[in-house]
């Protein structure tokens, strides 16, 4: 596999903080090498809604090697964008893995492609009847505030929203090694242990410009260089779970923002 | 720091030791913990990064420098991504 070791897991010391004023001023830079924020172990929680921003260096398609946005997990779990994981779907410009690596969720296009500008994807569980598996309950993937899901490939039985325990940005985690990076900026990280509805999710793309997302109460919340004042290594959690990040083998901040 | 900025070398295990002392420096890995290794299971290979208007660190001189279009280039094929 395309990785990188990480040994330094554990829970961070951050608090939440309550902004006077939502502003954001800073993102960061991953070079789609090795680059990474480590959050590392989490106490586990159900993720049922994810939101983050990104900007690739290049222009992103299904016939391209996958890079993940976020791992979420010991096995695979996380969002990737840009090409296809497993032969369980086709086309993927985005995948959402859940549980052990054994179910998929994503949306497929053999034409579609995603620019090098910013964008927002958001995922939500959704417990009755999802777009990647309708009938089924599944994980809604939204792209810049458009719910997107079309596809579902599972190698178990019974999907369910999964339980989160470990958050590593910019790359994937597998056993404890990293790989499959992401080269781009990344802002505004966050995950929720409650689903996030179609009016949620609009709010938060708000237009394509990020925003306060304090009331959606989130477990974790990676500004990703604002509250440190884009300096030193640590990505200060602004969520409830106080997990801080640490910028890994040289992720640089950077003044462009969605 | 920008990655168009930076200048990639891909070592061998035996001069992964020779970091100490320039990690988070010169070499901008944070340790020999969190390298990128290569695909082979032995552990081969591995890459450190370092600022291109930096002087070539001295345990890598005579080593083949990658650009970070060329490296990610280098990363997409078989000894560097597995298939699934």
């Amino acid at each position: 596999m395309p990785h990188f070791g990480y040994t330094s897991l554990g829970f961070g010391s951050g608090t939440s903080a309550a902004a006077a004023a939502f502003t954001n001023e800073a993102s960061v830079d991953f070079d789609g090498v090795d680059d990474i924020c480590e959050v590392g172990s989490v106490t586990g929680f159900t993720l049922n809604g994810l939101s983050l921003w990104f900007k690739p260096d290049s222009t992103l398609s299904s016939s391209g090697s996958p890079d993940y946005l976020i791992g979420l997990g010991d096995y695979d779990e996380g969002l990737f964008v840009g090409g296809n994981i497993s032969s369980r779907l086709t086309d993927e410009l985005i995948g959402f893995v859940g549980a052990g690596g054994n179910y998929l969720w994503g949306y497929e296009s053999s034409s579609a492609t995603i620019s090098t500008d910013w964008h927002h994807i958001a995922i939500t569980w959704n417990a009755s009847s999802s777009s990647t598996s309708p009938g089924n309950p599944g994980y809604d993937v939204y792209l810049d505030g458009t719910n997107v899901g079309n596809g579902y490939g599972q190698w178990g039985s019974s999907p369910s929203a999964f339980t989160c325990d470990f958050v590593r940005i910019a790359a994937r985690n597998r056993s404890g090694v990293a790989g499959y990076a992401f080269a781009g900026l990344i802002d505004e990280v966050a995950v929720f242990s409650s689903a996030l509805s179609s009016s949620d999710i609009t709010a938060i793309y708000n237009s394509g410009t990020a925003t306060d997302i304090t009331s959606y109460s989130p477990v974790g919340w990676w500004r990703m260089g604002d509250i440190v004042g884009s300096t030193g290594t640590s990505i200060t959690d602004e969520g409830s779970g106080g997990n801080d990040g640490t910028l890994t083998n040289g992720p640089t901040f950077s003044t462009d923002v969605p | 720091m920008s990655a168009g900025n930076l200048t990639y070398v891909i070592i061998d295990a035996d001069d992964v030791s020779s970091i100490t002392g320039w990690a988070g420096q010169t070499i901008l890995e944070t340790s020999e913990e969190t390298l990128r290794w290569n695909v082979d299971p032995a552990f081969t290979k591995a890459l450190v990064k370092f600022p291109a208007a930096d002087p070539t660190p001295s345990f890598l001189e005579g080593k083949t420098q990658f650009t970070h279009e060329e490296i990610l280039i280098e990363l997409a094929t078989s000894e560097w991504t597995p298939d699934e």
